[in-house]
């Protein structure tokens, strides 16, 4: 059994110098997709900046002066400060670590539940699929956003209430392109071999298809963290997201909107960042697909 | 074709049944006491017996499928209950504000089609070149960047700054076209630009794959004009993908007029929604969320339709 069981496993080379193979893999990679390239250093650095905040921030988020309010842009705050006099650069960064949380965390709940029904409905098929997809179907039927403020007008508004409206409305995306990966490869040799072996359907799922329909799913989560931090922004913007006094891109936004006439630069430089991170993160999710896909390759 | 069409929508109503199903849950379940959600804070000064009364009277006691075919029965009827905070009929408010929503969403949609097609088609045509990475990168700015902000920045450069376009407000086309359309253009273009990238996006992916078939080929041989071979033989045939993106994307495009109505101060569904979700008003956000998802569903149908008529060999099969 366990010699059959090796058969299906791909051969675990290791090389001595594996991790000059990636490096020069990656490199490689990086040279074939430049802008791909550029763009996940972009991804990267967004997340270094949000981590590296409270060492690299010039003043506290919170902290309040009454004598520098609604500054314009200058030397000493590079993106000028709101109308309690709060350095907008601080606020933007502080307000990148929460920003990228609820996508991230999002994403999660969006994959923890998307991925298994999918899966589930790919690999049974009848009347399993045919409930989990109208399920979908529902679900999809609800523009993504009205969703999330039903949900958070329901749940009350809060980073943790953001990320469940926000995970739920894009889960059946993740249900689907699974579904999909599912169907085709349960049909390969390899599965008639593992069913004809006895090897459970649990672990045939979890072992066998899931592994092989990964990529798909890791291309979808970087194209849908972007989405998820639009949605979080969205929501923030609007006051129901997450609440003051916690930064977030979407709240300076928000605080910004009606000061517009006098200080610009309030709502101006969160959206530049919302800007960048998400066209950061759609150029590098695409450069991945077509890594992993290159029959997509520049379309 | 009708039997195409009728075929369709007997497909769509176990999907419309889960999808009042979700919305009764969402408030009658998920959000706790109904009643409570019903009257807002005046619950809390009813009487022991009144709050029975009115129990029994609104049928709570009943088992929750029974609650659910009673508001399914009503819905149906067009009766989606009162709003807490207006005592308006969900129904009448909805159905104010609902052509201000649509003149909205057909603005954006017109501007994406317009500009988005021929920019998916130049980039398509040529590939490689700077006019084609021009294209994309304005079809992907469109796509990455938040709505909101955009329209926030519009306002600043067209009202604030050079004061050529007003910043807020909606005057009904059919009260004054000239002033509507004036007051349409910021906020139809806000709402339409994530459209825009992804319809040029796809145009020009579709466009790619269809320039590259045999038949574009043999147009080309037997000589006929470049512009004959783009509208008719390769545009008509990359349209099938670029209507699925068009009918996907109607979700987004009603979700995206609740913030757009909040920026531009625009009295339609959207405004209407968030502020009963401000107020708690449970029964307009009931009401609201059936109609997005009844909207979408119809959309979705469209777009269904329109496949059978740009390939009718869809019909067939």
């Amino acid at each position: 059994m366990s010699d059959s069981s090796a058969t299906l496993s791909a051969p675990a080379a290791v090389a001595p110098n594996a991790a000059r193979g990636w490096a020069r893999q990656l490199w490689k990679l990086a040279r074939q997709h430049k802008i791909g390239a550029v763009a996940f250093g972009g991804v990267v650095l967004i997340c270094v900046l949000a981590a590296t905040a409270p060492i690299i921030a010039p003043y506290d988020p919170l902290a309040q002066d009454y004598e520098a309010m609604l500054n314009a842009p200058s030397w000493e705050h590079p993106f000028g400060t709101d109308r309690v006099g709060r350095d907008i650069l601080t606020r933007v960064l502080y307000g990148t670590q929460v920003s990228v949380m609820v996508g991230i965390v999002a994403v999660g709940i969006s994959i923890a539940i998307g991925v298994p029904l999918g899966l589930l409905s790919g690999f049974a098929g009848g009347a399993v699929d045919n409930v989990i997809m109208r399920l979908m179907d529902a679900l999809l039927a609800f523009p993504r956003l009205i969703l999330a403020l039903a949900i958070v007008a329901v749940l009350s508004p809060g980073a943790l209430n953001v990320m469940i409206a926000v995970g739920i409305g894009s889960m059946p995306v993740y249900a689907r392109l699974m579904r999909s990966q599912a169907l085709a490869i349960r049909e390969h040799q390899y599965i008639e071999a593992a069913h004809s072996l006895g090897i459970p359907n649990g672990r045939i799922m979890y072992r066998h298809i899931l592994p092989n329909a990964i990529s798909p799913i890791i291309v979808q989560a970087t194209l849908g963290l972007g989405y998820a931090v639009l949605a979080e922004a969205g929501l923030s913007f609007l006051g129901v997201g997450v609440q003051p006094p916690t930064a977030t891109w979407g709240s300076i936004l928000n605080q910004g909107a009606p000061l517009l006439e006098q200080a610009w630069w309030v709502a101006f430089f969160p959206g530049v960042a919302i800007f960048l991170f998400v066209l950061c993160l759609n150029l590098a999710g695409d450069a991945l697909r077509d890594i992993l896909d290159p029959r997509l390759r520049g379309r | 074709m009708l039997r195409f069409i009728l075929r369709r929508v007997a497909s769509t109503v176990p999907v419309l049944v889960i999808v009042s199903i979700l919305t009764f849950s969402l408030t009658n379940v998920l959000g706790g006491d109904p009643l409570l959600a019903l009257m807002g804070e005046e619950e809390g000064r009813l009487t022991a017996e009144a709050e029975a009364l009115m129990r029994e009277e609104l049928g709570l006691n009943d088992p929750l499928p029974v609650q659910y075919l009673n508001w399914l029965w009503n819905a149906v009827q067009g009766d989606l209950g009162t709003s807490i905070q207006t005592g308006q009929p969900v129904t009448e408010a909805l159905m104010d504000r609902l052509p201000v929503t649509i003149q909205l969403g057909a603005a954006a949609w017109g501007f994406a089609l317009v500009l988005a097609i021929p920019l998916g088609m130049i980039a398509a045509i040529s590939r490689d070149t700077w006019k084609d990475q021009a294209a994309t990168a304005v079809a992907l700015a469109g796509i990455a960047m938040p709505s909101f902000w955009m329209g926030l920045m519009l306002i600043l450069l067209f009202a604030v700054w050079l004061q050529l376009l007003p910043p807020s407000g909606f005057v009904n086309i059919w009260d004054d076209p000239m002033a509507a359309a004036r007051h349409l253009v910021l906020p139809a273009l806000t709402l339409g630009v994530d459209l825009i990238g992804s319809v040029a996006r796809q145009t020009r992916s579709s466009m790619l794959e269809v320039l590259g078939q045999d038949y574009i080929r043999t147009a080309r041989a037997k000589g006929l004009g470049e512009r004959i071979v783009l509208s008719r033989h390769a545009l008509r045939n990359a349209m099938l993908p670029v209507v699925t993106v068009l009918g996907l994307q109607f979700a987004n495009l009603l979700g995206g007029t609740v913030i757009i109505e909040q920026v531009f101060a625009i009295p339609g569904v959207g405004r209407l929604t968030l502020g009963a979700v401000f107020a708690q008003d449970m029964p307009v956000v009931q009401g609201a969320v059936l109609l997005a998802a009844v909207a979408t569903l119809a959309g979705n149908l469209w777009a269904d339709i329109m496949y059978t008529v740009f390939d009718p060999r869809i019909r067939v099969g």
